[in-house]
């Protein structure tokens, strides 16, 4: 099962393509603050990241998450609660 | 933090399209000259812009029961039905809409958005899930959002996406509701919705389509692209909107299930806002009768469908999809958008300036809705004039 630092390292590469990812990539950057995220954005997101994991994100849950690490450990949670 | 945070962000999406010089808020309709024309800043200007589909704003009989409507029942009704009582224009124009599709139940509301939200609203509750297509109205996410239920995006269009996700949510995809739209109001694909349908009734989940776009406009008799899929005995709310095709302001929902009539004690977009006016109410309900009674306008509107997208194919834009009542010409980038959308201005031509989040996957669009009350004419004049904006370009956008 993926850690959550693992998970982390995931996220890195899903967020690489957002330009105002480089070089700002940390567990604590925000999506949306820092790195512009839009509402699309991050369901597209969400959508690659449920087929990455086989699991379902709400995309209400996102009103709770801010940063990387928090995504990182609701998917976590999720990963094991499927296992 | 202070509430006032919030005026930055939304004074730096106005200064954004500033930058551009194309703030469509600026735009003024100073007067009307027909359905399909306006003018703007002092000049006559084609609106291929504004979702008249039918072109039925000016049409005499629905002016008239406007106006008939205004002196027999009022300006406003001045509060909700729960509160103030229905009038009896209401009641009617429900049993019209539930006559024409042959269901048990149908809703009007206050406006297209109202509509979605106060079926959503009322239907779910924390812990039910939503699966819904990407793509779909703000109205439909923000639905969704406030009723607390946990919502999922499966890819646009695709029917098998759903079908994975459904199986993720395990015995909950049981019960559970799939969204989708008819007509997609920006690219203007229309949905796959017997397999939708088909996939949604395989895990025992509830269907719902949102014709906002699509009434009128397919269906052998105009009962939107449920009707064209054959699936109207089996999707369990279908929603619209009078402001498009119905030249109107409301909203309606029909449903194969008499349960929906409950919703007037648990829908709080319905309960706590006013009833649509007379006027509303009067000028939908003459404009469906009008749907019913002159299937000529549907060929019309089709006709110029096909005339614009092939003018536009012919001349290399690159379009987001084949014929339909939306033709959505895509721009490599919002700035070059922003500088056809002023030059289609300059020309005469009101389009629909889209850049992001408001397109879906980053598109920048100048987005064209037809009307039926377009004349060919008015079409080649269209086509002229993207065919100069293009020619006067730096960077053309022709494939």
């Amino acid at each position: 099962m993926a850690s959550e630092n693992e998970i982390i390292e995931t996220l890195y590469g899903f967020l690489a393509r957002f330009p105002k990812a480089a070089g700002k990539l940390g567990p604590d950057t925000k999506l949306a603050d820092d790195l512009s995220l839009d509402s699309v954005n991050l369901m597209e997101l969400l959508v690659e990241i449920e087929d990455h994991y086989d699991i379902g994100l709400p995309l209400n849950m996102m009103a709770d998450i801010t940063t990387i690490r928090e995504l990182a450990a609701k998917i976590a949670e999720l990963v094991e609660e499927r296992a | 933090m202070s509430i006032t945070a919030r005026f930055a962000e939304m004074a730096q999406v106005r200064d954004g399209l500033r930058g551009l010089e194309a703030d469509p808020a600026r735009i003024v309709m100073e007067r009307f000259l027909s359905p399909t024309e306006a003018m703007i800043g002092g000049r006559p200007t084609i609106l291929v812009g504004t979702n008249n589909y039918l072109g039925l704003t000016f049409d005499p009989e629905v002016i008239e029961a406007g106006c008939a409507a205004m002196r027999a029942e009022g300006s406003g009704t001045t509060g909700s039905r729960m509160a103030n009582g229905s009038f009896s224009s209401h009641a009617a124009l429900e049993e019209e809409f539930a006559r024409f599709y042959g269901v048990p139940s149908a809703m009007v509301f206050s406006t297209g958005y109202q509509t979605n939200l106060g079926l959503l609203m009322a239907l779910l509750q924390p812990g039910d899930k939503v699966v819904l297509d990407s793509h779909s109205h703000a109205c439909i996410y923000d639905g969704c959002r406030i009723s607390g239920a946990d919502f999922f995006a499966f890819r646009h269009n695709d029917a098998e996406d759903l079908r994975k996700r459904l199986r993720r949510l395990g015995a909950a995809a049981e019960g559970s509701l799939v969204i989708a739209e008819g007509l997609y109001s920006m690219w203007g694909d229309t949905a796959p919705l017997a397999d939708l349908c088909a996939v949604a009734k395989e895990f025992g989940a509830w269907f719902m389509v949102d014709e906002a776009h699509s009434f009128a406009i397919y269906g052998e008799t105009g009962r939107g692209l449920c009707e064209e899929a054959g699936i109207l005995d089996q999707v369990d709310f279908i929603t619209g909107t009078f402001s498009k095709s119905l030249a109107s302001l409301g909203g309606f929902c029909v449903s194969r299930h008499p349960e929906l009539q409950l919703l007037r004690y648990g829908s709080r977009p319905y309960i706590f806002t006013a009833s649509p006016s007379p006027a509303s109410i009067a000028t939908a309900h003459a404009a469906l009768r009008a749907v019913r009674a002159r299937p000529e306008l549907k060929e019309s509107i089709w006709a110029n469908a096909r005339r614009l997208h092939g003018g536009l194919e012919g001349l290399g834009y690159r379009l987001a999809s084949g014929p339909s009542p939306v033709i959505a010409v895509q721009v490599p980038s919002h700035e070059e958008a922003a500088r056809m959308w002023n030059a289609l201005l300059d020309e005469g031509v009101y389009v629909n300036l889209v850049v992001p989040p408001a397109a879906p996957e980053g598109a920048s669009l100048l987005r064209c809705s037809l009307s039926a009350g377009h004349s060919f004419e008015q079409i080649d004049r269209i086509v002229a004039a993207f065919e100069r904006v293009r020619a006067g370009a730096a960077t053309a956008v022709a494939q």
